[in-house]
């Protein structure tokens, strides 16, 4: 009865998660609310001039109009007020207007620091998984995941 | 997202203080903790399964970002609760949720170039908050303080567990 429920409300769980998956992903932006239009509105150029927009990228090349950015996600843009050297990643807000985004502020990292952040980050999973592997164990009597700690034996 | 290194040693340093002062926090919990502290960051799925991958494939919208807000967590830590020994999951809710909320109390301080974060609070509000924009997650420092912390608890800790 008590593994039945278990079960119960284990698939309850997965169907709530699924269903926030879906709920966000229904999400549209509003500015009112801090929640920008970005990569994907832009590449499509769903946006209207005037709007406000938050984009990620890769600064390619200067050029007379402005910085030229290759987007993740494929689209390339024209950005002017941006002071960033062609490899260097960018993530800035800005207003667009129809030929080129202008911005107003801008993060500016060296691709170095995006590998740093990545590589530590994995580190920091590997860490976290030889604890898990060395503190806990799976029974698969109960199909449970239980404390290897000397003394917490697994009668719960 | 502050690196993960940063959010699994502060869960681990947060968790190894408590476990000086409360029997229950055994080693295995303040790995709770840790784990707590990687929840947030499981949005980064959409870096091996992009979210239009899977939009493609259900038909429907779908956005992994949705595991980094406190509703997708709570649910994740929720079923990772479910996976313990009954007597033992009063504890480990606690530690996880310790660990996710520690990430998100980092997260929020992370500098934006909208000076909005992302909407941590959904669905309890879809609004980006106001944040104090102190730090960028690439920032070195964070990691630097983190294992400083983290080296000198599991000193100090040790140190307790060996008699005089």
């Amino acid at each position: 009865m008590r593994v039945a429920r278990r079960g119960v409300a284990i698939v309850a769980c997965s169907v709530l998660l699924l269903a926030l998956l879906v709920g966000y992903g229904t999400l549209t932006p509003d500015p009112a609310a801090g929640r920008f239009p970005s990569n994907g509105a832009v590449g499509a150029e769903t946006v209207e001039s005037g709007d406000r927009v938050v984009v990620a990228g890769t600064v390619r090349r200067d050029t007379p109009e402005g910085t030229v950015v290759a987007l993740d996600g494929g689209s390339r843009v024209v950005v002017r007020g941006l002071d960033a050297a062609p490899g260097a990643d960018v993530w800035l807000y800005g207003t667009d207007h129809d030929e080129a985004i202008r911005a107003e502020r801008a993060i500016v990292r060296a691709q170095w620091e995006i590998t740093y952040l990545y590589a530590v980050s994995v580190l920091g999973g590997l860490l976290t998984l030889g604890r898990v592997a060395r503190t806990w164990r799976v029974d698969t009597d109960r199909w449970q995941v239980v404390p290897r700690d000397r003394g917490e034996g697994d009668g719960g | 997202m502050a690196d993960l290194l940063t959010h699994v040693l502060t869960a681990y340093v947060l968790a190894t203080l408590l476990s000086l002062r409360d029997d229950r926090i055994t080693p295995a919990m303040v790995t709770a903790a840790m784990v707590g502290g990687v929840v947030p960051d499981l949005n980064r799925i959409g870096l091996l399964v992009p979210s239009s991958t899977v939009e493609a494939a259900l038909g429907v919208p779908f956005a992994w970002d949705a595991l980094l807000t406190v509703g997708g967590v709570a649910v994740v830590i929720a079923l990772g609760t479910l996976l313990v020994p009954r007597r033992l999951r009063p504890t480990t809710a606690g530690m996880l949720s310790l660990g996710a909320l520690s990430h998100f109390t980092l997260d929020y301080l992370l500098l934006f170039p909208s000076g909005y974060t992302h909407p941590y609070l959904w669905p309890v509000t879809a609004a980006g908050l106001p944040g104090p924009n102190l730090y960028l997650s690439s920032a070195r420092w964070p990691a630097v303080v983190a294992v400083a912390a983290a080296a000198a608890i599991y000193t100090a800790a040790a140190r307790r567990r060996t008699p005089d």
